[in-house]
């Protein structure tokens, strides 16, 4: 690569600039392996230049074509299409409303307890008052297994907090993914 | 001001026929860019700025009619090889009808025009 083609590739990513990193790396890589073998042709850089047009209008071809995104085949304006979303978009907004805040205060509280229990536990242990371990009927845990009692409860409310992540990840994904086939548009990423 | 509005005509027409020029040749053999830019330079009308192939190869990767892998080359730097995804073949069979139809459509109703000139 000799200076004026290393000025074209950068006069070309200065005007990609609007575009994501690997976009504007990958158009500007195929325009210098262009360039390449040109020279290796045995055509003069300033011809293999030339022939490609100004820097500034090819970046600007690249920049307009991203933005240009493309119909799907038959997903805009059919009735079908349009009620369905409606039905989706309904439908799971109403279900949203229930299942997303429910997940989240599980795994909140339970994230909550699983720190919190061991240390109530070891305070219970040096004998600290006003710390209750024990079920509803009135049984109590032994002063000595505050600790160990207490760990197992935080491994069960960790496993909880976890389940009730994940669950609430994979729910999310599900919906997102739903909203996203019903888009009349292709996404523009490849 | 006929003269320029004549010639943005012309590239109107190139920039659509372009795009089936390109799937055309892809659907031959594999290819890339350079080699692309070079085949189309066979042709004088078809021969445009060689820089406005890039931006459509682009878009028609992104649209899923064709696919593209960097290839090392013997010599020189990697080269960016393009093939025909299925889909970009049953649209390039589409677009070829389609052409066929239109170029012998027009074909007819300038040579009917031809005719009606000689008869008047």
């Amino acid at each position: 690569m000799d200076d004026a083609a290393e000025r074209y590739l950068d006069e070309m990513r200065r005007n990609l600039r609007p575009l994501p990193e690997d976009e504007r790396s990958e158009a500007v890589r195929e325009i210098e392996s262009h360039i390449a073998e040109g020279q290796a042709d045995g055509r003069p850089t300033a011809a293999v230049l030339a022939g490609l047009g100004d820097a500034k209008t090819l970046a600007r071809a690249y920049v307009a074509d991203y933005h240009l995104r493309v119909p799907r085949d038959g997903a805009l304006g059919s009735v079908s299409h349009f009620v369905l979303s409606s039905v989706f978009v309904s439908g799971t907004g109403v279900l949203s409303l229930f299942v997303v805040p429910m997940l989240a205060l599980l795994t909140f509280l339970a994230g909550l307890l699983a720190v919190v229990t061991p240390v109530l536990g070891v305070l219970r242990t040096f004998g600290v008052p006003g710390i209750v371990m024990g079920d509803s009927g009135g049984w109590e845990v032994p002063t000595l297994w505050s600790f160990p009692a207490s760990l197992v409860f935080a491994a069960t409310c960790a496993v909880l907090a976890w389940a009730g992540y994940k669950l609430l990840r994979g729910y999310l994904r599900l919906i997102l993914a739903g909203y996203r086939r019903l888009l009349p548009f292709r996404p523009v990423l490849r | 001001m006929a003269l320029v509005r004549a010639g943005e005509w012309s590239s109107q027409i190139r920039r659509g026929t372009l795009e089936l020029c390109v799937l055309a040749l892809i659907a031959s053999k594999p290819r890339y860019g350079y080699d692309l830019v070079t085949a189309l330079e066979r042709w004088e009308p078809l021969a445009t700025t060689e820089g406005t192939v890039y931006p459509l190869l682009r878009r028609l990767q992104r649209e899923g009619k064709v696919e593209a892998s960097w290839r090392e080359s013997a010599a020189g730097p990697p080269r960016k090889y393009y093939q025909l995804t299925p889909y970009g073949g049953g649209l390039l069979e589409r677009m070829t009808a389609d052409w066929a139809e239109l170029s012998e459509a027009v074909r007819e109703s300038l040579s009917t025009g031809k005719e009606a000139k000689s008869h008047g």
